[in-house]
């Protein structure tokens, strides 16, 4: 008898288990279905220059970037002595804007890399060594 | 007998049209929200995905925090709270660009009245609180809030909108000053 009502409360505590999982990766399905973003592939790339440029040189320098298929967007921001540019990167890379710029400046250039720190604390981001960051992404595989 | 039906059916007929104008009268006249002022849901060519349609609204408030973040990239002011952005991601993956793009124009166009779009983040005080959110390193205080709203307001004027409708931004953004000062 006894064992009898162990059998059924292991079997429902089952039941009720598979169907909490059942549920998660159903809401994790519909949580995780692909974002459409509206410009999907445009990315920003910062260029610093230590030393100051001359306004001849900078002003070849931006319409050589800007004249580069894929750039969207371009500007010199003086008081930062930095190129910033937004280009598409199905098309371009920042070794592309990079060798352009260096082709018209003497000037060193520097890409601008965020460092390990910066990335931890900036947005956006998602901590991908987490366990529910990996389930999710486990999940998003297998339906997406 | 017949004609009197008639009559009395168009004396009806007369009263209730005379109600139901009178009742429009007394509604008030709706104001179009700051979407609609936007360009509302008038779909028009979306210049970032050639042969798609973009609501007018979304692709006005889309440019102008495409603006915005590449003010506060290159002023470098509130960098550190953007620094992923620069990170270069593989060719024709999605950007940290494009996520946050996304994610803001998405709140501010429900923000300003879309119906069809909704803002899935964090609510403002949990976004900005690093207890909450491990992307934000630190509080923001004023000054930050300020070189924010600065900056959204050239991203506006770099997209010629109209001064009058930069200010509505505006409110809407010092509304939330409250939630997003934390220090």
């Amino acid at each position: 008898m006894k064992t009898s009502h162990l059998k059924k409360g292991l079997l429902w505590t089952g039941i009720t288990t598979l169907l909490l999982f059942v549920v998660l990766v159903v809401h994790l399905i519909l949580v995780l279905k692909p974002k459409v973003y509206d410009n999907n592939h445009m990315q920003l790339v910062k260029i610093d220059f230590p030393e100051n440029i001359d306004t001849t040189e900078r002003s070849l320098m931006l319409s050589k970037v800007k004249s580069m298929q894929g750039v969207k967007t371009v500007n010199f921001y003086s008081d930062q002595n930095a190129l910033v540019a937004m280009y598409d990167n199905t098309i371009q890379n920042n070794e592309k804007v990079m060798a352009t710029i260096k082709s018209v400046v003497s000037s060193p250039a520097v890409l601008f890399k965020p460092s390990a720190e910066m990335l931890a604390s900036g947005c956006p981001i998602k901590n991908k060594d987490s366990y529910s960051y990996r389930f999710s992404m486990f999940i998003k595989n297998v339906f997406y | 007998m017949y004609k009197l039906k008639k009559s009395l059916w168009l004396f009806l007929c007369a009263v209730c049209i005379t109600g139901m104008m009178s009742c429009g009268d007394d509604e008030e006249p709706v104001t179009p929200t700051l979407y609609e002022k936007l360009g509302g849901t008038t779909k028009v060519a979306d210049p970032a995905n050639p042969g798609q349609m973009i609501e007018k609204g979304r692709l006005g408030l889309r440019s102008v925090v495409d603006s915005t973040i590449f003010v506060i990239v290159g002023e470098g002011k509130i960098t550190q709270y953007f620094t992923p952005l620069l990170t270069e991601v593989g060719a024709g993956n999605t950007t940290g660009l494009a996520a946050l793009s996304k994610s803001l124009t998405d709140f501010f166009c429900v923000g300003t009245g879309a119906k069809n779009f909704t803002y899935a983040g964090k609510n403002m005080k949990d976004a900005h609180d690093p207890a909450k959110n491990p992307r934000m390193a630190l509080k923001s205080d004023n000054g930050d809030m300020d070189i924010f709203i600065q900056s959204v307001v050239k991203g506006a004027q770099q997209n010629n909108v109209p001064a009058n409708l930069i200010g509505e931004v505006g409110v809407i953004l010092e509304s939330l000053r409250a939630d997003v000062v934390q220090r």
